[in-house]
């Protein structure tokens, strides 16, 4: 077992229900409607890992690295990590590494504004060249496949600058090992 | 008209029309503009919204998400995706 550290952040309504019933699973009547196809998309990898339970079609997310190595967990005097004055629970818990799915929270944007994950420049360049003479279905597919490539695939030699979020289907109430109730900036 | 005078009318428009493009386009360079300020100050503009939202800013025109802005910009791909957008937008 590997188990990892994983920090998310909730509403203190959630906070209740995980109480009551032990479990949480991600609520699709709170998903942000404008970010609906991508965090699909980002539950369809999840799945290809670890089956989903029956129904569940988002997954919830969570820190391993809020702000890079050096600072893991999030900090709840920064501001956005909910709308402003509501009222927020900051749940530390554990969890089998077998369970999650880390992703490159910055290169997770490319996903989030539908365009070509290029790690570097290079890799840029090659897709300009690539996508030259190409239909804007074949650019999409392109930009589509790039996605593969914003997760961490092994915890050995991860750059330590980076911010690395987690997705996973529930989290129960057993896991727990720190809470920190906060009203968002 | 002096052919002096009709040359500073001339030149006085041509500078303008460059200054007016300065004021109503967005103009933003990469790498150079890969600050989360200056993207959302740009955001701002010509109709769009800006709207803080889970670790990143997300930028409305008429209803609709054009983009997001992490809280954190790097010199990276993400931001250039960005920049190309918003200056796509004016």
């Amino acid at each position: 077992m590997d188990l990892l550290t994983l920090w998310t952040i909730r509403h203190r309504d959630e906070f209740h229900i995980l109480m009551r019933d032990g479990i949480l699973r991600a609520d699709v009547d709170q998903v942000d409607k404008d970010f609906r196809l991508a965090y699909q998309w980002m539950g369809k990898q999840l799945a290809k890992k670890i089956e989903p339970p029956l129904g569940c079609v988002y997954p919830l997310w969570a820190w391993w690295r809020w702000q890079g190595g050096q600072h893991p967990r999030p900090d709840l005097r920064s501001s956005a990590h909910l709308p402003k004055g509501a009222p927020g629970v900051r749940i530390e818990f554990t969890i089998d590494l077998s369970e999650v799915l880390l992703s490159d929270f910055d290169a997770w944007h490319a996903v989030l504004n539908n365009h070509y994950y290029a790690p570097d420049e290079a890799n840029y360049n090659t897709y300009l060249h690539i996508i030259k003479g190409k239909s804007e279905h074949e650019i999409n597919k392109i930009n589509q496949d790039s996605w593969r490539n914003i997760f961490i695939s092994s915890l050995r030699d991860v750059d330590e600058s980076i911010s690395i979020q987690a997705v996973f289907w529930e989290l129960k109430k057993s896991q727990i090992s720190d809470v920190k109730f906060f009203r968002a900036r | 008209m002096e052919k002096n005078t009709m040359k500073h009318i001339i030149f006085i428009i041509t500078a303008f029309f460059i200054g007016s493009g300065n004021i109503f386009a967005a103009n933003l360079s990469y790498p150079g503009d890969c600050k989360a300020s200056k993207l959302t100050k740009a955001a701002k503009k010509n109709g769009c919204s800006v709207e803080a939202g889970g670790e990143h800013w997300k930028v409305y025109k008429n209803g609709n998400v054009i983009t997001t802005i992490p809280h954190s910009v790097k010199e990276n791909n993400t931001c250039r995706a960005i920049i190309k957008t918003l200056n796509k937008e004016y």
